[in-house]
């Protein structure tokens, strides 16, 4: 029992705990996924940030350029002026309605820039209306817009408007100069961190004062400016990224922070799910501790109260020893004709009869909670030993008037314990002495039959016209200390252990005892197992289940 | 017949007292001991025939005086008689060698029935030694080796004190018998008890081999004297 209920509780308090530590450990991993999403978004929002400043810087710029793209005059004076006030335009281009290069054309006046930008630009104007369908129109129908272009390793870029009249007038934008005032235009570090909000909002204790960097790359993958104060590894990818628009779409906004430490919250949360289990299995622990220290305590409690019992028992053996002892010696010496003094000594002898009884039974049952009831085979006739039990409650029946029929068909010489078929007998003749006397008869029935294995089986019914056992009561009739509540017991003493210990017997013995079903009265079927040579007998359960047969 | 020498060792005087006055009803003498010591003293001194052992005892327990007896003399009968009821001691005290194992609180009957099968059982020998030979008293057959009488198809028991009235009676029919002719053959001559005890153990007697008790035919009272045997009823 003790084994079965250790395993019960473990696995009460186990099972909960593992799946815990497995929920623990899935919420933590998943912490750690939703942590790095959420640090990729504030990252992109941060960058959004960033972006909006480089669009308002393009929004200005484009429409500075496009006022350039409107000189008061476009003769080639002008035109070679304005740059020299301008330094956001390295040389002006104008393309006739014909879609022919007008200026800066190849003759005797043009100047060495202009010459240069022709040998720069001269795949422009390998055709005719450079500017119609070219993809990097950028708005208003193919009107405007920037064209982009790789020259000697180096980013060149024009911004063109068509005019009215159909020209297009255009200048190739000073590269460095339009770069040096986007990044003018850019923060020395991001005007919101989003990420230290978010820490701040999520109170995540790691890294309170996140770090960040923001980068700008060219088409090369090439620094060309950064900002903030966080310094990536050089393999480190970028949280987020964002392509700058036209004319610079080939270059990126790069976003890098310092990322969670995942794998040390990981570890601490581990440690933390790890102290709450552990904290758990310690209660769970003190728990079982005190359950189990509760049962031992109750159980040697219930030891002491069997012990002392039993002890008690044994002390009251020897002066009920003197007490039957003398009693019935001076029975023997008394004359026939002292009536009242015989009947006295008879009475003495009657109830030092029944306390051996309740000493026996008591003593049997301190024996039966230690498991230690065994069997002793001895010679012997069932009958005989019936007739022996029955004898000591003749004088008491004859008082009550209680007619006794016998039916005994059991004369063989068989092995059997005399002392346990003695005690379930005497229970049950005592049972219809205190509670079924009213009926005034009772009758004892013995057959024998042979079983396999070369056994025998004796079967003892007693049977009584008594008050009966009800179907209710009958269910606890054989549980310890169970005495029936029907006003049968009212006024007559008894431990409630009597029937216990004969069922308990009788399974020693191979066999068992029930009630069996009757219309009147009450009727016990014992039976036991007997051999013609000593052995033990195995309990045999099924005796204890089988179903009792009705009674004839 | 030669009367058997009975050592009851127990320490309870009364309970001693009284396996005494039921040994010597049943016709053995009895020496006593109310210890393990003693009892290995008196059986030295005394060379009991039949010994009856309490277990726990002072000085030395029945087991030890049972143990140490046996060592001398395998094969004289001892019973146990004891309090303790649990399996193991009646298995270590018959694994001693003890013939019978008596659990108190026990009642009068069934200590002479013990007492008696364990004399029938291993005095038989002794018995026959004294060339106790089957006799006849009226219609029933004595058989002193068996401490039992046989009339047709019924048998009584009988005490080894019952035996040796019936053989007094027998060899003496149709005489009358004093008391004190009774208590002597009968008796030890040492103790000599009460009349009433002696008529106590007539009445019993025909209650066991009379038709009627009340009417008795077989051994009558001689008033004023004794008893006779009527050898022609």
């Amino acid at each position: 029992m003790k084994k079965k209920l250790t395993i019960l509780l473990f696995s009460i308090l186990l099972l909960p705990l593992i799946a815990i530590g497995i929920l623990g450990y899935n919420i933590s991993t998943d912490d750690a996924k939703l942590l790095s999403e959420a640090y990729r978004d504030v990252a992109e929002r941060d960058l959004e940030q960033t972006e909006s400043v480089v669009r308002e810087f393009m929004k200005s710029t484009v429409s500075r350029y496009r006022t350039l793209c409107h000189p008061e005059s476009l003769d080639a004076n002008t035109l070679r002026d304005i740059p020299t006030r301008e330094p956001s335009i390295v040389q002006y281009f104008v393309v006739n309605e014909e879609g022919q290069l007008q200026y800066p054309v190849l003759d005797e006046t043009t100047g060495t820039e202009e010459a240069a930008f022709l040998e720069r630009t001269a795949h422009l104007w390998k055709h005719r209306h450079p500017f119609r369908n070219t993809q990097e129109t950028a708005d208003e129908g193919g009107n405007r817009g920037f064209v982009t272009w790789y020259h000697n390793r180096g980013l060149h870029f024009i911004y063109w408007a068509r005019h009215k009249d159909d020209r297009v007038v255009g200048f190739e934008v000073e590269t460095a100069a339009f770069i040096s005032a986007l990044i003018a235009e850019l923060p020395e570090n991001t005007p919101i961190n989003n990420l230290q909000r978010y820490h701040k909002k999520q109170t995540v204790n790691e890294q309170k004062n996140s770090h960040r960097l923001v980068k700008l790359v060219d088409e090369q993958d090439r620094d060309v400016y950064l900002f903030g104060d966080y310094t990536p590894d050089s393999k480190a990818s970028p949280l987020a990224s964002a392509h700058l628009p036209s004319p610079l779409s080939a270059w990126q906004l790069q976003y890098f922070a310092s990322m969670p430490n995942t794998q040390g919250m990981w570890q601490r949360r581990t440690i933390y799910i790890f102290l709450t289990i552990g904290t758990l299995i310690l209660a769970a622990l003190i728990l079982f501790a005190y359950f189990m220290l509760e049962y031992n305590r109750e159980s040697r409690l219930a030891r002491q109260q069997t012990s002392f019992v039993n002890q008690v028992s044994h002390e009251l053996k020897t002066p009920l020893t003197n007490i039957r002892m003398y009693a019935e010696l001076l029975q023997d010496h008394l004359d026939e004709d002292d009536s009242t003094e015989q009947r006295y000594i008879a009475n003495i002898v009657n109830e030092s009869g029944r306390l051996t009884r309740l000493i026996q039974n008591v003593l049997s049952f301190a024996r039966s909670e230690r498991k230690k009831l065994t069997l002793r085979l001895e010679e012997g006739i069932v009958d005989e030993q019936i007739r022996a039990s029955m004898e000591p409650f003749q004088a008491s029946f004859d008082r009550m008037h209680i007619q006794v029929e016998t039916d005994l068909q059991t004369p063989q010489t068989i092995f059997f314990d005399h002392d346990i078929l003695g005690q379930i007998l005497t229970n049950l003749f005592s049972n219809v002495e205190k509670y079924a006397h009213q009926g005034k008869w009772m009758r004892v029935q013995s057959t024998m039959t042979e079983v396999p294995g070369g056994r025998h089986q004796v079967t003892i019914r007693v049977s009584d016209k008594g008050p009966g056992i009800s179907n209710k009561d009958s269910r606890n009739l054989f549980l310890p200390f169970t005495r029936l509540q029907n006003g049968i017991t009212e006024g007559v003493s008894g431990t409630g252990i009597g029937l216990t210990i004969s069922k308990e017997l009788a399974a020693v013995h191979g066999g068992g005892l029930t009630l069996c079903r009757t219309t009147a009265g009450a009727c016990f079927q014992l039976t036991i197992l007997a051999k013609r040579k000593e052995q033990r007998f195995a309990r045999n359960p099924s005796a204890e289940n089988t179903q009792p047969p009705p009674n004839p | 017949m030669k009367p058997i020498k009975v050592l009851v060792a127990e320490d309870d005087p009364l309970i001693r007292e009284g396996l005494i006055d039921i040994l010597q009803a049943e016709g053995y003498i009895t020496v006593e001991a109310a210890d393990g010591n003693e009892a290995l003293a008196k059986y030295k001194t005394e060379s009991p025939e039949f010994i009856c052992l309490d277990i726990m005892m002072p000085e030395q327990s029945g087991f030890d005086v049972c143990r140490t007896i046996r060592q001398h003399d395998p094969a004289i009968p001892i019973i146990f008689v004891s309090a303790k009821s649990e399996e193991i001691d009646k298995v270590v005290g018959l694994e001693l060698g003890a013939d019978d194992f008596i659990v108190k609180p026990f009642g009068v009957k069934e200590v002479v029935a013990r007492i008696r099968a364990v004399t029938r059982r291993c005095l038989a020998a002794h018995v026959l030694e004294e060339k106790e030979t089957p006799f006849n008293i009226e219609h029933w057959t004595v058989f002193p080796a068996q401490l039992r009488a046989r009339k047709k198809e019924t048998q009584i028991e009988l005490s080894v004190r019952e035996i040796r009235l019936l053989r007094l009676f027998a060899d003496n029919p149709d005489t009358v018998l004093s008391r004190d002719a009774i208590f002597t053959a009968c008796w030890n001559e040492s103790f000599f008890p009460s009349s009433r005890t002696l008529d106590q153990h007539i009445v019993k007697l025909r209650k066991k081999i009379e038709t009627d008790p009340k009417q008795p035919m077989i051994i009558q009272t001689v008033h004023g004297t004794g008893y006779r045997y009527s050898g022609d009823v």
